[in-house]
C-alpha cells in the first residue's frame, strides 16, 4: 500500500506532465481536458511517478501507455473508496474527485472496448458435494459413499466449483471408478437377500428376563444391570458366528450420565433433559446426561440400510406447551475410551401416543454406512471392543440441569440391514422386469441391455443418451461380458462406464447428435439446479428442457426451486463458503473461558447463519437486511446462550432482538464472530478483513512479507490491551496506510467477546473517509448510510462467482453491476434471479465443430425419458 | 498387439496436443528417465536383484518457527536454530529431541527460494518444493522436487509417490494443502484419511489371481471408454476449458498407467523385509483423529510412511503436517496437544507476554513428532540395514518468521549409506543473501539417484554435504 508521506514534488515529474497528453485515450465526455492533467499532476504523480514509484505504481508513465482495464478499474477503486489521496494527505475535492473519476472510467471503458473478454467457461466439473448427491438421487445411496474423494479446491474467493480451482489427478479418477462401482454393488446387488440383524430390547424394572444380557463396563462404563434388560433376537445376520447366545453381547450403557438423570422404572428408563457436558474429553464424547445406550458386540453388519424403533412416551402425559420431550438417535462405535458417532435423521417430539399408557413408536432410519464403522476383527478378543453403539437421549437440553420435561424408554429394536423389498428398488428401477430379460435369446438380452443403458445413462447424463453412445456403451458390454461372472455384473460394469464419463462428472459437456438448442436447454437445466440446489435437475426442469421451454419459464422455474427444500443444499453450500463459517467449525473454542459453548450451542450458531440466508431468500427479503436486520433465526439453545428470553424448542425462527442484542444480522452473528476470534478472545483484524471481504467485497491487500511486528508485551506495554497495542502499530508510519483501512472495520465488533456475546470494551474507531462509529450499531448505521451499494455488490459478486465458476474481474462488472441494482431494488429472491438469468449462467459460445442435428428416433428417446419418470 | 500401439499413439497425441506446461517436464524428465529405464528393474522379471533402494521424503510445517531476538531471554533456550555452527553447534530446546540422532541429520540454516523471498511466508508454503514463481498475479508453479524423483526413481515400485497431509486434497492455490505438484505447477491432491491409505497400498490383492486378471481388464476397457468419451468431447471444446479438459484426459491416462502397473505386481505380494505378509493393520492405529489427538494423528501417518518404505511400496513421499495461516485441522494442535489457549498462526503472530517461550513449546512438540519419525525409521530394517541410511529426509517450514520467507529451517536426516555427511549446523550465504534452496534440493535429488543438472533456481549444490 502507498505511504502516506508526501515527498517534495520532483522536477522531473512536472516536465513529464508536459507529455502527459494520452493520446490513445478517449476523452471523457465531462472533462476539460487540462484539468485532469492537473488533477493527476497534483494529486497523483506527486508519489506516483517513475521517479518515486510508490505502491509500485507509475502513473506518469502509466498514462502514455495502453493499460489494461483492470489495471484503471484498481485506480479507480481507490479514488471512489476515498482511500486514495492517503488519509494525511488533503483530500480531493468534489470537483476534483468528479474530474479525476469520469477520467478514470472513461479509460478503462476504453480499455475494455479493446480487450477481448475471456470466453466462458463451457463445462464444470461436480463438486464432491455435488457428485455425492448425483449418486444419491440415481441410485438411493448414502453420500458418505463419495467420501474418499480428494476434497475440492476452492478458488481465491473460496469457492469449490470455481473454474480456476479444477483440479482433476488421476486419485480422483480412480475414486470416481471405485465409488461407482461400490454405488452401484449397493444399488443392484446380485444373490438373495441378505439377512438382517434384528434385535428388540425392552427395558424396565419388572422384566425378569429368561437369558442374562450382557454388562458392558471397561473405562467409566455405567451398564445397565442385565436384570433390567430383556433382549429378543428376531434375526442374525450372515457370518455372525454362533448364532446362540448374541443376548450375551447386548447391552445397555448411560456412560457420561448423572445417576440422578435417569431412573429405571416398572415400564421403562426414565431419562431427564439431556444436560450439555463441558467440552471436555472424555465426557463430551459420551452424549449429554442422561444418555441411553444399546451396545452390540460382534454381532452387526457394516453396510446396508438400518432402521431404530424406540417406544417412548413423555414422563407426564399432562404437560404444558413448550414443555415436550425430544427424542434423538445416534449411532456409532465405542472406541477406546470414548464413542464416535452420528446423529440418525432428525430428532423427534415426544407426544403422547395412541398406545395405551401413551405410547408411541419414533421411527429412524439411516445408513450403516454413515457410521464409518470397522469391520468386525473376531480375532480381537479384548470385550471393548468391535462394539456398536445405538443411542437416544432428551434433546429437550437443560443448560441448567431442569429435570422436566422428562421422556421414558421402554424399548428400542434395531434392525441392521432392513430392506423393505428384495431387490431394493432402486435394483427394479435400473433393471425393471421384462420379459426380454428372462428370454434365452442373446438378441433379447442385448436389445433389453441396450434400454437399461438408454435409460440409466439418460438420468445420469441429465440428458437424452444419443443413439452412438447407446451403441458404444452396449459394445463395452459385450466386450466385458466374458470377463464377467454374472449378466448382473456385467451391466453394474458397463453402467461403472457411465457413471466416469465425462457427462457425468461435468455439466455443460456438449456431445454428437444433440442440436445446440437442445443441448443449451439441458445444460441449463444441470446449471440450475446444481446452483439452486446443489443436486442433479428434477423430472420438471428436464422435461421442461425436452420441450425446450425451461429458458422461457427461467423465472418461475426459479421461484419454485427457491422455495424447494432442496434449496438448503444451495444455502449450506453458498452461504458456508461466502461467510467463511469452516472458520467456525474449525475453531477450538477455550473451554475454561467459555465453559458454557458446547457442541449444540456451536451447531446452532451455524444453523442460524444458514437459516438467516434462507428466510433472506425465500421470503426476498431486502438485500440490506444482511446487516439491517434488527432479528435473528434462533432456537432455544442459542436464544439462551445469547440470554435472550423467550424462545422455547428446538426450531429456529425469526426473534427481534433489539435491546437484547447489540445488533441483529450478519454483524451479531456467533458462527461468524466465533469463527473470526481465536478461540479464547476476540479477533480485531480478523474480524474487519473477514467485513470487508465477505460483506463489503472490498479484501484489504495481503501483508507485505517482512512485516513490522506488533511491539513486545514488555515493560510498560504488558499493561495495554490487544486493541491499544493494535493502536501503537498503526502509529508506525510503515503500517498505518494498511492498518488505517482494516482496524476500524474490527474495532467496533470488539463489542461482542470470542463467543459472541455482548462485553464492554474499547470499540470507538474513526472510518476511512472520517466517519466515527462507536460501537457495532454505529458500525451498522454507517455501511447502511454510506456502503449500502456494496453490499449488494458484494452478495452479487460472490453469488455470480458462485453459480458461473467464474472469477470475476473487470470484465463482469458490467452484469455484476446489473444484478446488485436489481437485488437491491428487487429483494435477494430477485438478486438470485438475476444470477441465474446472467449470460454467464446462460450462454453457452458457439462450437467449433458444429453438432450434427439427428432427428430419426430422437421423439422416442424423449417419450423413454418421460416415460421413466 | 495392435491394440496396445494404439493406445500409445493416442497418449502421445495427447500430450502433443495437449498439455503445453507438460513440455518443460518432459524435458526436466529425459535424463532421469533414461537413468531409470538404464538401471530400473521391472517387477515383471521376477527374481531379478532389485539394489539397494533410494528414498526421499518431505515433511512440512507451517508458519515459519519462532526465533526470539538475541536480547530477549528466550534466545537462549526457545529459538530454533541451534547456538554456534559447524559440528559444534548447540541445539536449543526446540530441536532437543533429535540430539540421539545428532551424526545422522544436518541442521540447515540460510537457505530460500529467490522467487518467494519477497512473498508473504503463507505463499511459500507453495514453493517449498517447487522454487515456483508466485509474485505475479499468475499462480506460476512448477512441479516439486518429488515429483521429479517419483518420474525417475519411482518407476520400480508399485506406486510412483505417496502424497499425504493432515487436511488432504489441496485446499487452494496460495494456501495449499499438498507438497506436491505434478508438471505445470498442478497441485496433487493429498491423501489424509488413514484408513482409506491403508486399504489403498496395503490392503493388498484380494481374491484369487484369475478374478483379478479379469476385474484388471475390465477395468481397462472402461478407462479406455472414458479415454474415448473425454477425447470426443475434447474436439467441441476452446481455451481454458479445452485446457481443463487435458487434465483430465491426463489425469485418465495415468490411471491406466496405474492398472497396467498394478498388472505386473499382481502376483507379487507386499512382503515385509522378514519375506512376511502384512499382519492386520499392521500395528498402525487407523482411527485417530487429527482433531482430537494430535500426537496420534501424526504418528500413525508417520508409521504408515515407514510401512511403506518397508514394503518397498513406494520411495518417494512428501508429508505436510499442517496447513499454512490458520488453517485445517494443525491449528488447533497447540490448544490440543500442550493446552495453549491459541492456534498455531496466533501463536506465531503473538506478543503478549512469554510468548516466545510459547512458540518454542509447540516447535518443539513438532520436532518431538518428526523425531518419532526419525526414530522409526532407524530401527526398522530393510535387507540393507536401517530404513533411515538409505532414506533422504527433509524437515522444515518455508518460512523464518511468519510472515518472512527466508532463512527456512531446516532438518536433514538419514542417508549416510548414500554418501551424506551429517552431523553440522551449515549456514548457506551467497553474494550476501540467503543461498538458494534449490540448492539443497539438488543436493538431495542427486544423492537419491536422480540426475537432473539444475532444479528451482539452483546455483550448485550444497558444498561437503555428500562426499
Amino acid at each position: 500500500m502507498v505511504m502516506g508521506m508526501s515527498p517534495a514534488r520532483p522536477l522531473s515529474a512536472l516536465a513529464l506532465l508536459a507529455a502527459i497528453a494520452p493520446a490513445s485515450h478517449a476523452e471523457p465526455a465531462t472533462d476539460p481536458h487540462l484539468d485532469v492533467k492537473q488533477v493527476l499532476e497534483d494529486r497523483c504523480v506527486v508519489c506516483h511517478s517513475v521517479d518515486y514509484s510508490e505502491g509500485e505504481l507509475e502513473l506518469d508513465s502509466a498514462i502514455q501507455s495502453d493499460q489494461s482495464a483492470a489495471f484503471w478499474r484498481g485506480v479507480l477503486e481507490r479514488v471512489e473508496r476515498s482511500e486514495m489521496p492517503p488519509a494525511d494527505a488533503e483530500p480531493l475535492s468534489a470537483e476534483e474527485r468528479e474530474t479525476l473519476v469520469a477520467a478514470l472510467q472513461s479509460w478503462r471503458d476504453e480499455a475494455l472496448r479493446r480487450e477481448p473478454p475471456p470466453p466462458l467457461p463451457v463445462i464444470r466439473r461436480l463438486t464432491k458435494t455435488q457428485y455425492a448427491a448425483t449418486l444419491r438421487r440415481l441410485l438411493d445411496v448414502p453420500e458418505i459413499l463419495a467420501a474418499d474423494l480428494p476434497e475440492d479446491a476452492k478458488s481465491k474467493l473460496g469457492f469449490t466449483g470455481a473454474v480456476s480451482a479444477e483440479e482433476t489427478s488421476a486419485l480422483h479418477i480412480e475414486y470416481y471408478q471405485a465409488i461407482a462401482r461400490r454405488a452401484l454393488e449397493r444399488a443392484l446387488p446380485t444373490g438373495p437377500k441378505p439377512a438382517a440383524a434384528h434385535y428388540r430390547v425392552t427395558l424396565g424394572d419388572e422384566i425378569k428376563p429368561e437369558s442374562r444380557a450382557a454388562e458392558i463396563k471397561g473405562y467409566k462404563g455405567q451398564s445397565l444391570s442385565s436384570k433390567h434388560i430383556r433382549v429378543e433376537v428376531l434375526g442374525t445376520h450372515d457370518g455372525a458366528g454362533d448364532q446362540a447366545g448374541i443376548e450375551k453381547h447386548i447391552g445397555f450403557c448411560l456412560r457420561g450420565s448423572d445417576r440422578r438423570r435417569y431412573s429405571v422404572q416398572d415400564d421403562g428408563v426414565l431419562l431427564q433433559p439431556g444436560k450439555p457436558h463441558r467440552e471436555v474429553s472424555p465426557y463430551a464424547w459420551w452424549g449429554p446426561s442422561p444418555n441411553l445406550k444399546m451396545l452390540v458386540r460382534r454381532h452387526y453388519p457394516i453396510e446396508g440400510p438400518f432402521v431404530l424403533r424406540v417406544r417412548a412416551r413423555p414422563a407426564d402425559l399432562e404437560a404444558a406447551d413448550g414443555e415436550t420431550p425430544v427424542l434423538r438417535a445416534i449411532i456409532g462405535s465405542r472406541t477406546d475410551d470414548g464413542m464416535q458417532y452420528v446423529t440418525v435423521g432428525d430428532a423427534q417430539d415426544v407426544t403422547p401416543g395412541p398406545d395405551e399408557g401413551g405410547w408411541r413408536t419414533y421411527e429412524f432410519r439411516g445408513d450403516l454406512e454413515a457410521a464409518s464403522l470397522d469391520k468386525v476383527n473376531l480375532a480381537d478378543k479384548n470385550p471393548l471392543a468391535n462394539i456398536l453403539v445405538v443411542g437416544v437421549w432428551n434433546e429437550h437440553l437443560a443448560p441448567k440441569g431442569e429435570s422436566t420435561p422428562a421422556l421414558v424408554v421402554q424399548s428400542m429394536e434395531l434392525e441392521l440391514r432392513a430392506y423393505e423389498q428384495w431387490p431394493p428398488a432402486s435394483a427394479r428401477r435400473l433393471m425393471p422386469e421384462s420379459k426380454l430379460r428372462e428370454s434365452q435369446e442373446p438378441s433379447d438380452w442385448l436389445a433389453y441391455t441396450r434400454d437399461v443403458i438408454e435409460r440409466f445413462a439418460g438420468r445420469a447424463f441429465r440428458r437424452p443418451a444419443t443413439d452412438a453412445e447407446v451403441d458404444r456403451y452396449a459394445a463395452l458390454w459385450q466386450a466385458i461380458r466374458p470377463q464377467c461372472e454374472s449378466y448382473e455384473q456385467s451391466v453394474r460394469e458397463t453402467l461403472v462406464a457411465v457413471l466416469c464419463s465425462p457427462a457425468v462428472l461435468y455439466t455443460g459437456a456438449q456431445v454428437r447428435g444433440l442440436a445446440d438448442a437442445e443441448h443449451g436447454e439441458y445444460t441449463l437445466a444441470s446449471r440450475l439446479a446444481y446452483f439452486l440446489w446443489n443436486e442433479p435437475p428434477d423430472d420438471e426442469l428436464l422435461s421442461l428442457a425436452a420441450d425446450g421451454r425451461l429458458r422461457a419459464e427461467l423465472s418461475t422455474q426459479v421461484e419454485r426451486m427457491a422455495a424447494d427444500p432442496r434449496a438448503w443444499g444451495f444455502v449450506r453450500s453458498f452461504v458456508g463458503q461466502w461467510l467463511r463459517l469452516d472458520r467456525h467449525d474449525a475453531m477450538q473454542v477455550s473451554v475454561r473461558k467459555h465453559p458454557d459453548y458446547n457442541r449444540y450451542v456451536k451447531a446452532a450458531m451455524a444453523e442460524e447463519t444458514y437459516q438467516f440466508f434462507h428466510h433472506l431468500l425465500t421470503s426476498n427479503r431486502p438485500v440490506d437486511e444482511l446487516v439491517s436486520a434488527d432479528y435473528s433465526l434462533l432456537n432455544e439453545t442459542l436464544a439462551r446462550f445469547y440470554g435472550v428470553p423467550g424462545v422455547q424448542g428446538n426450531a429456529f425462527r425469526p426473534v427481534d432482538v433489539t435491546g437484547q442484542r447489540p445488533v441483529g444480522g450478519l454483524l451479531g452473528q456467533g458462527a461468524i464472530l466465533v469463527g473470526h476470534s481465536d478461540g479464547a478472545q476476540a479477533h480485531t483484524i480478523k474480524r474487519a478483513v473477514w467485513l470487508r471481504s465477505r460483506v463489503l467485497g472490498d479484501p484489504p491487500p495481503e501483508p507485505p512479507p517482512n512485516v513490522p511486528e506488533l511491539p513486545e508485551a514488555t515493560g510498560d506495554l504488558k499493561k495495554l490491551s490487544l486493541a491499544e497495542r493494535l493502536a501503537l502499530h498503526r502509529d508506525k508510519a510503515s503500517c498505518r496506510s494498511c492498518h488505517a483501512g482494516i482496524d476500524p472495520y474490527g474495532l467496533p465488533l470488539e463489542q461482542f467477546d470470542a463467543v459472541g456475546r455482548p462485553i464492554k470494551a474499547e470499540t470507538a474507531a474513526t472510518l476511512p473517509g472520517g466517519a466515527s462509529v462507536r460501537d457495532a450499531a454505529e458500525l451498522r448505521n454507517y455501511l447502511l448510510d454510506q456502503r449500502r451499494q456494496d453490499l449488494a455488490r458484494s452478495l452479487a459478486m460472490h453469488l455470480y462467482a458462485y453459480a458461473t465458476g467464474i472469477d470475476p474481474g473487470v470484465h463482469d462488472d458490467a452484469a455484476i453491476d446489473a444484478i446488485a441494482a436489481r437485488g437491491a431494488e428487487g429483494g435477494t429472491l430477485e438478486l438470485v434471479k438475476a444470477v441465474a438469468e446472467s449470460d454467464a449462467l446462460l450462454g453457452l459460445p458457439k462450437l467449433s465443430e458444429p453438432p450434427q442435428p439427428k432427428v430419426s428416433q430422437r421423439a422416442g428417446r424423449e417419450a423413454n425419458l418421460a416415460a421413466q419418470h | 498387439m495392435t491394440q496396445r500401439s494404439q493406445k500409445i499413439d493416442r497418449r502421445t497425441v495427447l500430450r502433443g496436443a495437449g498439455v503445453a506446461c507438460a513440455l518443460p517436464w518432459l524435458e526436466a524428465m529425459s535424463h532421469g528417465a533414461q537413468a531409470a529405464r538404464q538401471s530400473g528393474r521391472d517387477p515383471s522379471d521376477a527374481g531379478g536383484d532389485q539394489g539397494p533402494a533410494k528414498r526421499l521424503c518431505f515433511v512440512y510445517f507451517p508458519n515459519g518457527a519462532g526465533l526470539p531476538p538475541k536480547n530477549d531471554p528466550a534466545h537462549e533456550q526457545w529459538g530454533w536454530f541451534p547456538h554456534g555452527a559447524g559440528a559444534d553447534y548447540r541445539p536449543t530446546k526446540v530441536l532437543e529431541p533429535l540430539a540421539p540422532y545428532r551424526d545422522q541429520l544436518t541442521i540447515l540454516g540460510g537457505y530460500s527460494h529467490p522467487k518467494s523471498r519477497r512473498l508473504l511466508g503463507h505463499l511459500a508454503g507453495d514453493t517449498w518444493l517447487t522454487g515456483g514463481d508466485l509474485r505475479g498475479s499468475a499462480y506460476l508453479n512448477t512441479i516439486s522436487a518429488d515429483q521429479v524423483a517419483a518420474a525417475a526413481i519411482g518407476r520400480t515400485t508399485r506406486y510412483r509417490s505417496l502424497v499425504f497431509s493432515t487436511d488432504g486434497g489441496v485446499g487452494y492455490k496460495s494456501r495449499i494443502s499438498t507438497l506436491s505438484f505434478a508438471a505445470g505447477g498442478r497441485p496433487i491432491p493429498a491423501e489424509h484419511r488413514q484408513r482409506a491409505i491403508f486399504e489403498r497400498y496395503f490392503g493388498g490383492p484380494s481374491g484369487p489371481s484369475e478374478d483379478r486378471r479379469r476385474a484388471s481388464a475390465r477395468n481397462k476397457k472402461i478407462v479406455d471408454m472414458v479415454l474415448e468419451d473425454a477425447g470426443a468431447l475434447r474436439r467441441g471444446l476452446g481455451g481454458d476449458d479445452a485446457q481443463r479438459l487435458d487434465e483430465y484426459l491426463e489425469a485418465v491416462s495415468g490411471v491406466e498407467e496405474q492398472i497396467r502397473s498394478n498388472e505386473r505386481w499382481s502376483d507379487v505380494p507386499i512382503t515385509l523385509p522378514s519375506g512376511g505378509p502384512i499382519d492386520g493393520d499392521a500395528g498402525v492405529d487407523l482411527n485417530i483423529a487429527a482433531a482430537v489427538d494430535p500426537a496420534g494423528y501424526l504418528r500413525a501417518m508417520f508409521d504408515l510412511l515407514v510401512l511403506a518404505f518397508q514394503t518397498d511400496m513406494t520411495r518417494v513421499a512428501t508429508f505436510m503436517m499442517a496447513r499454512e495461516d490458520g488453517m485445517g485441522f494443525g491449528e488447533n494442535f497447540p490448544k490440543l496437544a500442550l493446552g495453549i489457549e491459541k492456534g498455531h498462526h496466533t501463536i506465531s503472530h503473538d506478543k503478549s507476554q512469554g510468548h516466545w517461550e510459547e512458540w518454542g513449546r509447540y516447535d518443539r512438540w513438532l520436532t518431538e513428532q518428526f523425531a518419532h519419525f526419525v526414530k522409526r525409521l532407524q530401527e526398522s530394517h530393510d535387507q540393507h540395514g536401517p530404513l533411515l541410511d538409505r532414506t533422504l529426509v527433509m524437515y522444515g517450514s518455508a518460512c523464518s518468521t511468519t510472515h518472512n520467507a527466508n532463512n527456512y529451517p531446516t532438518v536433514l536426516a538419514g542417508g549416510s549409506a548414500l554418501g551424506m555427511n551429517h552431523g553440522q549446523y551449515r549456514i548457506g550465504q551467497e553474494h550476501g543473501h540467503d543461498a538458494p534452496m534449490g540448492n539443497v534440493l539438488l543436493t538431495l535429488l542427486h544423492t537419491a539417484g536422480v540426475p537432473v543438472e539444475s532444479f528451482a533456481q539452483s546455483t550448485g549444490v550444497v558444498d561437503g554435504l555428500v562426499g
